[in-house]
């Protein structure tokens, strides 16, 4: 009797399913923003030179979010990719020269709560980072490099509010994520690559919580709708931070950003009269 | 009352930006001579690698310099003290470098016998008839002796220019490397030739770093292991090396692996050692100051900051030089054609 029962569900359920998607069938087209940014960096690396750097850093971002159908489309997924490239001098004297370049990734995964005010929705879930940076010090030796590798588990959230103003739609959002807990590479205090090279891993990953490794990512944006796109202004800080094997590590970014953003299937002109959702943002509250 | 979501969440976020603060450790700093007096000081006391070895009290120095420095003197003075200071520490890899200039200790070999000149080699012995590839300079000597002079571990040698010249050599009854002058350079050079001279898996030595500021903070010594080159050349011939004091560094390292094979002589003066894997780090002005800062020590576990003896001392007699003769030379060239008898 179980077995029927079970072969029944096997076969109703999908055509449950199906009946249900034909019902409904929203739209959730892939959202999609690429933001060019520029601003300033300083870092510090003890590892390379115990003086902070200062300079200009310039990154390209590309983010992609959707709704899922989890929980009646209260949830959405979001990928960011970025790359960064910036230059740094010596704080103290503008002397000496640092180079940095990294690239990152971050899957989240966010739950949408409606709040009580029009127009504002609360995001909030886990996330999956990595990262990849590299930073080069001009004085050469047998420690002109310190490569950053970090993967790490963390909270995301963001605040996102529509209004019109005038006929204009915006969308203001503010999104903060920070990593938990991870893993992360860094030498001992003065153990150079080459001996990394050589085998000698002892004390080279670190799991990183709070207590040694402190991220945070900051970013506001404010989208200027135009049918199915968006001009995208925006603000970007990255804080990326390290204390470990007595060397500590600091980099801070301020970074402007200029983008676009919206639904690349709206690109698809041979279906011009494809209805689409004009941003991820506007699903019915 | 029960705190909203965005109470914590805004909590978090003044957290994080109290994080913020290692970037700016050093705002208050000016950058004069004081400062950057400190600045050197203080690295060198975190981050050289021999102060007990060479039973340097640091903080001495630091007393004995500092009262000299004034914000006033002029950038050469300055330099010229700071020098003077890092003299202190006898160590040819302990570098000053600025914008006009380097320190550099010498002593490490000024003290002592030159014992190598290329005139004489170049005149007597190969007759300015030799060939040259990739740093090597390399010639069958009479009583079918191979020689190979090798003036710095910084020219990168191609496996296979190397095949090439050990295959010129496969008839020769011994080879002489010398490494006379050498000032060093990569240790992956180092390997790549002495992977030319085992046959299997070898302990090349010991490396250790510091773990932290003390000075004696130490992690334990990691062995190394060279491997033979594979699908190249061997050679397995008597060899002899020819050491001299401006034998340093990354060649001192290829001395120290070779004089534990067993079909290797080391022949000549005492190299000039320089043992330690040189770190640099910038000062606040710009300078860069070099300092060793990670020990590699010989398969026995031992240092070799101060230089390797060889196994026959010889000095290049004054009088021999005079009539166009490498005392050192000749020996290695006697050794190995007694050798292959």
């Amino acid at each position: 009797m179980k077995k029927l029962i079970y072969i029944f569900l096997l076969f109703a359920l999908p055509l449950a399913a199906a009946a249900q998607a034909s019902e409904t069938k929203p739209i959730c087209p892939v959202f999609t923003a690429v933001e060019f940014e520029a601003g300033g960096a300083r870092l510090i690396d003890t590892y390379l030179a115990p003086w902070s750097y200062s300079g200009w850093d310039v990154a390209l971002q590309v983010e992609l979010m959707q709704a899922m159908k989890l929980d009646n489309y209260n949830w959405v997924w979001q990928q960011r990719i970025g790359l960064n490239f910036g230059l740094t001098q010596l704080s103290i004297s503008g002397a000496g020269r640092t180079l940095l370049g990294g690239a990152d990734y971050n899957f989240a995964m966010m739950h949408r709560s409606s709040l009580p005010i029009k127009g504002l929705q609360l995001y909030y879930g886990g996330n999956v980072s990595l990262l990849g940076e590299c930073i080069y010090n001009y004085h050469s030796g047998n420690n002109p490099v310190n490569v950053k590798a970090d993967i790490s588990l963390g909270l995301t959230g963001m605040a996102v509010y529509n209004f019109a103003w005038g006929r204009v739609p915006f969308t203001i959002r503010y999104q903060l994520t920070l990593p938990v807990i991870g893993a992360f590479a860094q030498p001992e205090y003065a153990e150079s690559y080459y001996e990394v090279g050589l085998g000698n891993y002892h004390n080279f990953i670190h799991c990183g919580t709070w207590s040694n490794r402190f991220d945070i990512d900051n970013r506001i944006t404010i989208d200027m709708h135009m049918g199915n796109w968006a001009l995208r202004l925006g603000y970007h800080n990255r804080i990326n931070t390290t204390n470990v094997n007595n060397n500590r590590y600091q980099l801070v970014m301020h970074n402007c950003s200029v983008g676009f953003a919206g639904d690349l299937s709206s690109l698809d002109f041979k279906n011009s009269n494809r209805p689409v959702v004009r941003a991820l943002y506007q699903l019915p509250q | 009352m029960k705190p909203q979501p965005i109470t914590y969440l805004l909590a978090i976020v003044i957290l994080a930006q109290l994080q913020a603060c290692y970037v700016n450790d050093d705002l208050h700093l000016k950058n004069d001579a004081h400062t950057n007096f400190d600045a050197l000081w203080s690295i060198v006391d975190e981050h050289y690698c021999f102060f007990d070895y060479k039973d340097v009290d640091w903080d001495s120095v630091y007393n004995h310099y500092a009262p000299r420095i004034n914000d006033n003197m002029s950038s050469y003075d300055f330099f010229n003290l700071c020098g003077e200071m890092l003299a202190t520490l006898q160590d040819g890899h302990v570098n000053l470098a600025s914008g006009f200039a380097s320190t550099h200790y010498w002593k490490w070999f000024q003290d002592y016998p030159v014992n190598y000149d290329e005139r004489i080699i170049h005149d007597n012995y190969l007759q300015f008839d030799f060939y040259q590839a990739g740093g090597i300079t390399y010639k069958k000597l009479r009583d079918n002796i191979g020689y190979i002079y090798y003036d710095s571990f910084s020219s990168n040698i191609n496996p296979g220019t190397l095949d090439y010249i050990l295959a010129h050599f496969i008839t020769c009854d011994g080879l002489i490397i010398d490494v006379r002058n050498n000032g060093g350079g990569s240790l992956g050079n180092v390997e790549v030739i002495i992977s030319r001279f085992i046959t299997e898996k070898t302990l090349a030595g010991y490396i250790q770093h510091k773990t932290g500021p003390a000075h004696d903070a130490f992690s334990e010594p990691y062995p190394y292991y060279y491997q033979p080159a594979e699908n190249h050349i061997l050679y397995g011939k008597p060899v002899v090396v020819l050491t001299n004091r401006h034998t340093f560094s990354a060649a001192n390292n290829f001395v120290q692996v070779m004089k534990s094979l067993p079909q290797v002589t080391i022949i000549g003066d005492r190299t000039g050692g320089g043992s330690g894997l040189p770190f640099t780090y910038n000062l606040p002005n710009g300078w860069n100051i070099r300092l060793s800062a990670s020990p590699i020590l010989d398969a026995e576990g031992n240092d070799t900051e101060w230089g390797i003896d060889p196994d026959i001392k010889v000095d290049m007699a004054p009088d021999a030089q005079q009539t166009g003769r490498d005392a050192i030379l000749d020996c290695a060239i006697e050794h190995l054609t007694h050798s292959s008898l």
